[in-house]
Formats: C-alpha cells, structure tokens, sequence
C-alpha cells in the first residue's frame, strides 16, 4: 500500500516542468533549449543541475529524466496533462 | 462437506513428533549441559569469592557487607552479567562469540531464544540476514526483520512494531527483545531522524535506555518541545549505553533537530491549492505518517469545484492552444487519476469523515473506487496465501500481517456488514486452510506465528458472528500455545 503512494508521489515530483525547471506557460522551443542546457551541465557534471526543486522538496535529476521529461512535453496531450498539475502545484489557491 | 465437518478438517492439532514431551531431544540434552556448566562455573566463582574474601577478611566484616559479597553481588554476577557483558559490551564492540558466550551463559535467555538473538546480532551489527530455511519466526527473528534493510523506519517496519504490540497472550516477547532488541531499533531510527518510528518503536520497549530514547524521540519531534534540557541530562545519566547516545542527547538538547524536521503537510485550511493539498496528503502517506479520514474527505470536497465546470472550460481552452484535439477526453483522464489517488489515500486513511457524503456522480465514483481498490488489496493479500506453497514462517508472518492491515483497514471504512460479507465470501476458507498447513508444516518453528494468527482469526470470526470458526480457531491458538511456550 504504502509502495503505491511512494509511485503515486514520485509521478508528481517527476512532472516534466519540474525537473526541466521551466513555467508551465514555458513555449515548446523553450523546453528544447532547457533540455539541452541541463543535459550539458549534467555531462559537465556540475552540481546545481544534480538537484531539481518541486514544491515538495529537492530531487535528484538525472540525464534519463531530463530525456524522458522532455519526451512527455513533446506530446500535447500529456504537456496539457503535466500542465494543469504543474501550474496546479504552483500556483496560489 | 457440511461445515462441522469442514471446521473438523481446519482444527490445527499439534503436529505430531512435536509436542512438548517430545520436542527434540538434541534440544533437552544441551539444556541439561547448560545448566551443568552454569552449576560448575558459578559454584566455583562462589567458592573462590567466599574463600578468598573471608580469609582476607579473617571476620571482621559486618552482616550487611557479608551479605552484600556473598549474595548480592554473586547473584548479580548469575543473573545480570551475562546479558550486561552481552548487549552493553561484546555486542558493540563486534565481538560476535564473545556475545553468544555470554547469551548462553544467561539464566535470563531461554535455551530456544539463543539462535534467534545471534541472528538479531548479527543483523544489527550489520551482518546479512541468515537464510531463513530453518530460523523459527519469535519476536527476535521479527525485530530482527524490522531491523534488516531500512533500520526499524519505514512501512515494513511500522507494520512488524503494531503486530508485536498486539502480541496475542500465548506468543512470547521476551523481557531482553524488549529492553535491548527494541533500543536498537530505536537508536536506528533516531539516527535517521525519524522520529515517528522511534515513537512507535517506544511503546515495546523497556529498560531505562529505551525510556531515555522515547524522550529523545519525543524532544526531537517537536511533541516534547516543553522537555526541559536537564531532564534529558538527566535521564542520560542514569541510562546505560552513554556512549552511544551522547550525539543524540547533544543534538536534542541543542535544538539543532528542531530546524532540521521536515515541516509537516501543508495544513489543509492553508491557503494553498487543491492540487498542492492533494500532493502533500499523498508526500504525507509516503512517509508513513498517518492520513486522516476527514482530510481526505475535505480534499474530496474541495475536488469537486477543483474538477467542475469552470475548471474543465479552462482545461478544454487550454487544449485548443496547444491543438490538442480532445480536451474533454483529457479532462476525463485528469478526472480518473484524481479519483484514483483519493481512493488510495481513502483506502489507507484513519478514523471517521466527518461529513457527509453527498449523494452525487464524485462520491459515487468515489465510493465505487475505494470499494474496487479495497477489493484488489485483499485479492492481493490473499494470493500468496497459498497452503500448497512452501513458506517460511517468518515470510507466512509477514505475508498475514500485509492482510491483516488491509480487512483492518475495510473494517474502519465499511463497518461489520462489508467485513462479514468479505469474510465469508473470500478470506475465511483460504485464509483457514494456510494457517493450519502453515501451522502442520513446520511445528515448533511455527509456532508463536501460529498463536498470532488463530489468535486473530478467532476474533475475526467472533467480530463477524462466525462461531464455528471461532471456536475451532481458538482451540487451534491453545494448540499452538502448548507448543510455542
């Protein structure tokens, strides 16, 4: 029981604007760039791209991550999906 | 078959070849040579101390110190010293043989509790867990299993404190598993700064070093935040093992644990949003602390504007600008993954809602998820469940306790009706039928999980009105008993 509210935590904290550290409104030519920006850093192994901040704490971000991430935004729908959580999470009520 | 005759097939009789008058003779032997080596060492350290001493003294000690030297201190030296020398010295100082010596020169360790406490050792000195093929499941091969992996913190760990604090009669926790199996456990989980499983943990435990740790967890955990610094100087003075709890006692009395505990989830009158609310009961749940029913509920509540009309506009609007063709459909999914999450955390929250549920398509939906996923946890509780299958009794323990946790849980949620009806349906037989072939297949071994488990299979029954059941169980845990004792 406990295992699938660690999965169900770890969906959230893994949501693409998250690890990629970008605005939900982030445009798509954006997210490539960010992409492409941490994935350097992280084969410069430089230590501030190690972490990535969610609302819920810091993260490991690893170059797999940031792969699939952008990978998720890549698809509309679930760029629309990821959207509403992020911008849900982040938002004031 | 009708059910007298079924309830007669389940009615666990001693295994044979295992009953206490014909319990291993190998075993009895080496209780005989126990006791033997204790007569001749101790009688000996007695004699050397009487005659040495009352030579030196040639009479001039008075009656309090004579008593003092020839009964107090020889009975110390019997009676405490082993387990001293054991548990405060050899066993932190990695000296593996020189603890089981001093164990099994322990009149306070039972001669079928030595295995199971070398196996603790060696787990707590970080040493891997033995195979289990032929280790016995007692509470020391538990807290042993608490300890493996995740040090006494974690899910697995929580569930083992809560089964061994509900110990039925029949099943033994040792008064040593208590004082000093249990303060590993805690200084384990303090050392990782969590302070909810050390709390748990506490409420086994016995001795002065545990009850210095319980004030540690308490302080550190911000409950105990009015422990006066002296008080726990205090306490740590008086406590043994002063050693290794110093960085603790520093770190609690200092207040630098005060800054370093996670914040707890954002309270949900807090200005914050459904989404980020909805995520820290789900952060909460991962970390094991309990998730109120009523919590829930208001989540579920402030879902419903959260999903409504105006947000699913806004939802579809949003899908256009980024052409996706079916924002209804997506807005469907958001809604699905919504009401599986709250049916998770319903699933595993604590205590009553407070509010009613109101009588439309969200609660429905709800109440029909939780009622599924409540049904799938049980389905998956069940299945390794398997008579057929070789398991051994620690596993089989661990496997009941996973069930036990879920129709606990049904029990809160879905009142005695859904459990009867549950019970009969789909746990009782099965259910049954394992434990008696658990129970026949390994004996002894098995025995204080057998006392465990027909213990509360029988209030189960009694819980549902099944009485056949119920009685048969019963005598089936008496049965155990005689054996596990």
């Amino acid at each position: 029981m406990t295992d699938d509210v660690d999965n169900l935590l770890r969906a959230h904290v893994a949501n693409p604007f998250f690890v990629l550290a970008l605005s939900p409104a982030a445009p798509a030519a954006e997210v490539e760039r960010q992409a492409q920006r941490l994935l350097s850093e992280l084969a410069a192994e430089l230590a501030a791209a190690r972490r990535y901040r969610t609302p819920f704490g810091e993260h490991e971000r690893t170059p797999e991550l940031v792969r699939s991430s952008v990978a998720e935004l890549r698809d509309p729908a679930r760029r629309l999906r990821h959207e509403w959580w992020a911008r849900g999470m982040t938002e004031p009520a | 078959m009708t059910t007298d005759s079924l309830s007669r097939v389940r009615v666990a009789a001693p295994p044979s070849g295992a009953t206490p008058a014909s319990r291993d003779a190998g075993t009895g032997l080496h209780a005989v040579i126990r006791a033997a080596v204790w007569t001749v060492v101790w009688a000996t350290i007695l004699r050397n101390i009487g005659g040495s001493v009352g030579v030196w003294a040639a009479g001039s000690l008075s009656a309090a110190v004579t008593i003092l030297i020839s009964v107090v201190i020889p009975v110390w030296l019997f009676v405490f010293f082993p387990s001293w020398l054991a548990w405060r010295v050899a066993q932190p100082l990695g000296m593996p043989v020189v603890a089981a010596v001093a164990s099994w020169m322990s009149p306070l360790v039972r001669m079928r509790d030595l295995r199971s406490i070398s196996v603790f050792m060696a787990v707590a000195a970080g040493r891997p867990f033995p195979p289990r093929d032929d280790l016995p499941a007692d509470a020391w091969i538990a807290l042993a299993a608490a300890l493996q992996g995740d040090g006494g913190v974690g899910a697995r760990a929580a569930r083992i404190a809560d089964a061994l604090a509900h110990l039925p009669a029949g099943a033994r926790f040792p008064r040593l598993a208590r004082s000093h199996g249990v303060e590993v456990l805690m200084l384990s989980a303090l050392r990782r700064r969590d302070f909810t499983s050390a709390a748990q943990w506490s409420g086994l435990g016995r001795g002065r070093l545990a009850g210095l740790l319980a004030l540690i967890a308490r302080a550190g955990s911000g409950a105990g935040s009015d422990i006066p610094a002296r008080v726990v100087w205090l306490r740590w003075a008086l406590a043994p093992a002063r050693w290794a709890t110093l960085p603790l006692v520093r770190a609690v009395t200092s207040q630098r644990w005060r800054s370093e505990v996670q914040p707890p989830p954002a309270p949900l009158a807090a200005p914050v949003s459904v989404h980020a609310r909805h995520v820290a009961l789900i952060a909460a749940a991962a970390r094991n602390q309990p998730v109120a029913t009523r919590d829930v509920a208001a989540l579920a509540a402030a879902w419903r504007t959260g999903l409504g009309e105006a947000a699913t506009a806004r939802l579809q609007a949003r899908a256009l600008e980024l052409d996706v063709r079916d924002g209804a459909e997506q807005a469907r999914v958001l809604r699905g993954r919504v009401l599986d999450e709250l049916a998770a955390l319903l699933s595993m929250s604590h205590g009553d809602a407070s509010a009613t549920p109101r009588d439309d398509d969200f609660d429905a939906e709800l109440a029909s998820r939780v009622r599924q996923r409540q049904l799938d946890d049980v389905r998956d509780a069940l299945r390794p469940l398997d008579p057929d299958a070789a398991s051994q009794p620690l596993e089989a323990w661990e496997r009941w306790l996973a069930l036990r946790a879920v129709l606990e849980r049904i029990d809160q949620r879905a009142g005695r009706a859904a459990s009867a009806a549950l019970w009969y349906g789909n746990v009782r037989d099965p259910l049954w039928r394992w434990s008696c072939a658990l129970f026949h297949q390994h004996g002894p071994r098995a025995g204080w999980v057998a006392v465990a488990i027909f213990d509360w299979v029988a209030n189960r029954a009694e819980y549902v009105g099944d009485m056949v059941a119920m009685l048969a169980n019963r005598e089936n845990a008496r049965a155990a008993s005689a054996i596990a004792r």
